[in-house]
């Protein structure tokens, strides 16, 4: 009797389908499609040489044609909530500087970064994706045009130009060791109510140690975060 | 949810409802990302035994061992010396997902390859290990709306696929 109703169970289970969830656009909708690039798996160093594949940091933004900071679309979870396992007390505040900066929210510490205790909302905080990510917006007066900004980085993606030994104070100190080598990468495009297909352009670095929200157009230094996304594009959905 | 409610039902009756022998027993198995207890009947009729087991994982977003986890082991000594055993299982279960960002229940299909130790001068203490490949995953959609914005994205929850464990266990 056991083993019979131990098979319908299985049986059960395996005809369980998984389902299969879809985002529902409409007219006007956007779609940001992050799609990854070559580097978008980067070795993070755990212990005795071994080494977990882990994907970037990154936030999705939007602002004015002026370069004011309207709203957060998509944040990870790590930054959007203090979330770090390993960081030894370092809140990173190299990991996304251009974004924090432009939010310019200060936390009890003095740091524009979120905290356990105030972490961004539920809804656009999210896990770190392995592979592409898609993001559907409405926004509910789209009439003007607007800027769609996302910056990415890797913890521990040192380069020649941006060791792991660099001193503090140094120009190309990121952190330390557990810090995060070549700066944050900022992408950004205007979008119009009226124009159906953009993609977002590389336009620059962030601050390699966190301390300013400025993009930096030399991207000669950077190697490997050049690669961290492939493209990133936008469609309004007519 | 009523599904996986019966789901759940069905696997604990399988195995509260099977035909034991004397040999019944409890463990306590841990790895890196889950800890189970478990209860395990020896069927009288074929060299098969089946374990329930519910326990705490850390796989979702915010990596505490907050999510639940409960399935059945259906397994079949392969080799069997004195003190010790080798054997195998077909795993399968549930997991649930424990946080305010999504619900992604998941269900998940396995097979594991282990290794049984007996001590004890009636050998009803064991010390186990075992290895084995797990599947599960479920896409799941986040969502804010707000007096300005909608904004919605999707994402996939994806079980860690490397099963390794250690586990104690009383045999009565």
């Amino acid at each position: 009797m056991g083993l019979k109703i131990l098979f319908v169970a299985i049986w059960f289970l395996s005809t369980a389908s998984c389902e299969r969830q879809v985002l529902s656009y409409t007219t006007g909708d956007i779609k940001i499609k992050i799609e990854t690039g070559e580097h978008w798996l980067h070795d993070f160093p755990l212990f005795l040489g071994l080494s977990k594949k882990n994907p970037p940091q990154f936030a999705v933004w939007l602002e004015d044609t002026s370069g004011n900071y309207l709203t957060t679309v998509f944040v990870t979870y790590k930054i959007a909530t203090e979330g770090w396992i390993l960081n030894k007390g370092n809140r990173r505040k190299e990991a996304l500087p251009h974004w924090c900066h432009k939010r310019g929210v200060v936390y009890k510490d003095g740091l524009l970064l979120p905290t356990k205790e105030n972490p961004l909302p539920d809804g656009i905080t999210g896990a770190t994706p392995k592979v592409d990510k898609e993001i559907q917006i409405r926004i509910k007066d789209f009439t003007e045009p607007v800027v769609i900004k996302a910056e990415f980085n890797h913890s521990t993606d040192f380069n020649d130009f941006f060791p792991e030994n660099a001193a503090e104070g140094d120009d190309n100190y990121s952190g330390g060791k557990e810090g995060s080598g070549q700066p944050a990468v900022v992408y950004a495009a205007t979008i119009y109510p009226n124009q159906q297909n953009t993609f977002l352009k590389l336009i620059g670095h962030s601050s390699v140690d966190g301390s300013d929200g400025i993009i930096y157009s030399d991207l000669e230094k950077l190697t490997t975060a050049k690669s961290i996304v492939k493209q990133v594009s936008v469609e309004i959905i007519e | 949810m009523k599904h996986i409610t019966s789901v759940i039902i069905f696997l604990f009756l399988g195995v509260a409802t099977s035909n034991a022998q004397n040999s019944s027993k409890v463990s306590f198995e841990i790895s890196f990302n889950k800890m189970c207890l478990g209860y395990q009947f020896n069927f009288d009729k074929a060299p098969i035994w089946s374990k329930a087991y519910i326990g705490l994982g850390n796989q979702d977003i915010n990596k505490e061992f907050n999510d639940v986890l409960s399935g059945i082991k259906i397994g079949t000594p392969f080799f069997s010396f004195t003190n010790s055993k080798v054997y195998g299982d077909f795993n399968t279960g549930i997991y649930i997902p424990n946080n305010k960002y999504y619900n992604a229940t998941t269900l998940f299909i396995g097979i594991d390859i282990g290794y049984e130790m007996f001590f004890g001068t009636q050998k009803r203490h064991s010390l186990f290990t075992e290895i084995g490949y797990l599947y599960g995953q479920r896409e799941y959609i986040q969502a804010l709306d707000n007096e300005t914005l909608f904004i919605s994205t999707k994402d996939v929850f994806k079980l860690y696929p490397i099963n390794f464990s250690l586990g104690y266990g009383f045999g009565f």
